[in-house]
């Protein structure tokens, strides 16, 4: 039986199926903790999502004739392959080339990236195999890992 | 978005590839808004936030080669409006020890129990500003890819295959971005709180 404070998120979310949502419901009048974290929560979206903001000031034109203008210069260019993506992909493909080529193995298959980056912002280094299933739903739900 | 032939999004990028700036600048006209709108409430001031529309399209249009038109437009610079935050909001330093500078202690405990305890806490209050220095000041306060996550969730109302989407992560990692962005959020609130009592 789940605590009822680690549904909030799937409450806010939209994510209970309507007896869950009640029964949450009940839980926020008898809980300061998550009463407060509501409120909380919606007064600092609405007071941003209510702040005027006007528009950019640049026209459209004058964003895109700028945008050529630079977008197009040597510098920009030369930056733009130089960025993570492409060099990354390039490293990837002539590594590919010397394991396939080079005569190396293969070794076993890697994590999956998203759950490596999911553990990274937990701040664990306990490997992934480490982790049941119930532990790892408890920390999807705010619980924190060891 | 789009609608008459040759001037839907495809027709724009294509041509825009070739060098026709009318042509591109349709396509900012088109997502100029919605990219203000992110970066604006992500950085918090304008200044930086015209900065960052610039920078967004000029990116957009050093990429256009590289983007696939079959697919939707406004993912994709959506995208490179996060990543520009992103990498603007880790070059800030940021000021942790008070929410703001010309408020006294008292006033800002009370300011912070309304936000806690009332809903719409600015309703009826004189200088409603403040309120918002302090949603900001909170904000400011989160990683850079949380207080992404976080803005186009809670503060645009996007879905989280959106926000996966302009984070170029798995919907599970932007879910768990934004549940991470609440919690860190009340702990600090929670800090400034005790801090108040002390």
């Amino acid at each position: 039986m789940k605590r009822p404070c680690s549904l909030f998120d799937r409450y806010r979310d939209g994510m209970l199926d309507p007896l869950e949502a009640r029964r949450f419901e009940s839980h926020l009048d008898s809980c300061p903790s998550c009463r407060e974290r509501r409120l909380l929560l919606d007064n600092l979206a609405h007071l941003v999502r209510e702040e005027e903001i006007g528009t950019a000031r640049l026209a459209s034109r004058a964003i895109a004739g700028r945008a050529f203008d630079r977008g197009r210069s040597w510098d920009v260019l030369l930056l733009s392959w130089l960025r993570p993506a492409p060099v990354w992909s390039g490293l990837a493909a002539l590594a590919l080339l010397l394991l396939l080529f080079g005569g190396g193995s293969p070794g076993p298959a890697p994590e999956p990236a998203g759950l490596d980056a999911l553990l990274a912002t937990a701040g664990t280094e306990r490997p992934v195999e480490e982790f049941g299933d119930e532990e790892m739903e408890s920390w999807l739900t705010g619980g924190d890992l060891r | 978005m789009g609608g008459a032939p040759g001037n839907d999004d495809s027709g724009l990028i294509r041509a825009a590839r070739d060098g026709d700036r009318d042509a591109f600048g349709l396509l900012v006209e088109r997502y100029r808004d919605a990219v203000w709108r992110t970066v604006r409430r992500t950085l918090g001031n304008t200044a930086d936030a015209e900065d960052a529309v610039q920078e967004v399209f000029i990116r957009a249009l050093v990429g256009l080669d590289r983007f696939d038109p079959r697919y939707p437009f406004a993912p994709w610079i959506l995208r490179i409006a996060a990543n520009y935050c992103i990498d603007r909001l880790r070059r800030r330093k940021t000021d942790r020890t008070r929410l703001w500078s010309d408020l006294s202690e008292s006033e800002e405990r009370r300011v912070l129990e309304r936000m806690s305890t009332l809903p719409h806490a600015d309703e009826g209050e004189p200088d409603r500003g403040r309120y918002l220095e302090v949603a900001r000041g909170l904000l400011e306060r989160l990683p850079a890819k949380r207080r992404m996550a976080f803005v186009l969730r809670e503060i645009e109302g996007r879905e989280y295959a959106e926000v996966a989407a302009a984070l170029g992560v798995p919907e599970t990692t932007a879910r768990v971005r934004v549940w991470r962005a609440r919690h860190e959020l009340h702990r600090e609130f929670r800090k400034l709180e005790k801090k108040g009592e002390g």
